[in-house]
């Protein structure tokens, strides 16, 4: 019951709203000098032997027109189906995103971005997150024009545990709905890809994920998209689908 | 009891960030009465997404004097209207377009509306 009333409290504000940033991967597009916003999400994970909840809160600051830092701070719910239910503080993330390569033209834009992200075993349930520290190193390559957006992320994850560690790539497809206007009002749909392959047990997972997004005005967007696992091999735990429903919100 | 409460703490803040987020109307400088004004237009490559111009509108704000700005996302131009009878410095509207992160390209000054 408890987790029926979760799901529906979880699901109530997408019945409201049926191109911009891809949701589950990330944008080459900076917004420049002193850009600044917040971004935050729910993703709901159902998992063979547990539910997880995980509601990140993303701050990023352009310090330069080509440079951004960032903090992500990420609550966690464990809901294991054998055991208490845990709540708190997951690992937190400190990334930074450099502008390698631009190319502009009339509505369009090719980019290439240099990211590192460090996280750091701040989580107050091993539950929530592992005790190790973990290193990003990746790329994020980008190609938008005002009728087609295709993003793709590729990146090596090293941690202080183990010598080896696990490739990420990531690809979106976004397509606009409605005409360019500013002020923004848009309805855009992506289909986006995850792909993380741990190295040393040979853990490769790749998903799938359609998702929507609406943007309402200069300063905000919704979205949701819903992740489907194509390819578990070795999982401990199987996923057996995610659902994200999330909010940006540019700072004046 | 905590649980519940932390559950409702994370799922309010979009409704809060929400609630924070309409601004006013006409916040992007509409005067119905202008008085004596020069009329900007600049065009702007890599302008490729509604949702990331507004880091240009809110850079291209800080210049003094301005009235208003339109952005036309499919042409990649900008129509600015500033208040005065002198032109602004082409180079501060040219700083404001490259340090939103885009390229800014030609610019040209009238004492009319453009077309």
């Amino acid at each position: 019951m408890r987790f029926i009333f979760f799901m529906l409290f979880l699901f109530l504000p997408t019945g409201v709203f049926a191109q911009g940033p891809p949701i589950t991967v990330d944008t080459p597009i900076m917004l420049g000098l002193s850009g600044s916003g917040v971004r935050t999400f729910g993703k709901f994970v159902s998992k063979e032997k547990s539910k997880v909840y995980i509601q990140p809160i993303v701050l990023p600051y352009n310090i330069l027109p080509k440079v951004q830092v960032g903090v992500q701070l990420p609550l966690k719910a464990v809901f294991p189906d054998d055991n208490e239910a845990v709540f708190g503080l997951s690992n937190v993330l400190l990334f930074g995103k450099f502008e390698l390569f631009k190319i502009d033209g009339k509505a369009e834009t090719f980019r290439v971005l240099g990211v590192l992200k460090q996280s750091f075993p701040t989580a107050t349930h091993v539950a929530l997150g592992e005790d190790i520290f973990r290193t990003y190193t990746g790329l994020v390559i980008g190609r938008v024009t005002s009728r087609l957006g295709l993003y793709s992320n590729v990146g090596y994850t090293f941690t202080n545990k183990n010598g080896v560690g696990s490739i990420r790539y990531d690809l979106s497809l976004g397509v606009p709905l409605l005409s360019q206007q500013y002020p923004p009002h848009q309805l855009n749909l992506f289909l986006e890809s995850s792909g993380d392959y741990n190295i040393e047990p040979g853990r490769h997972s790749i998903s799938l994920s359609p998702g929507i997004q609406y943007i309402p005005g200069r300063r905000i967007l919704f979205e949701s998209s819903v992740q489907i696992p194509i390819l578990q091999k070795r999982a401990l735990n199987p996923t057996r689908f995610s659902i994200l429903f999330g909010t940006r919100f540019l700072f004046n | 009891m905590r649980n519940s409460r932390f559950l409702f703490l994370i799922l309010s803040f979009p409704f809060f960030l929400f609630s924070c987020a309409t601004p006013p109307e006409g916040q992007v400088i509409e005067k119905t009465e202008l008085g004596k004004v020069i009329y900007a237009q600049i065009y702007v490559e890599g302008l490729s997404c509604p949702f990331c111009a507004y880091g240009l509108e809110k850079k291209l704000k800080e210049i003094e004097g301005l009235l208003s700005v339109k952005i036309n996302i499919d042409e990649g131009r900008v129509n600015l209207i500033f208040e005065g009878d002198r032109r602004p410095a082409k180079g501060k509207i040219e700083a404001a377009v490259n340090e939103a992160g885009f390229s800014a390209r030609a610019l040209s000054y009238s004492n009319t509306p453009f077309l």
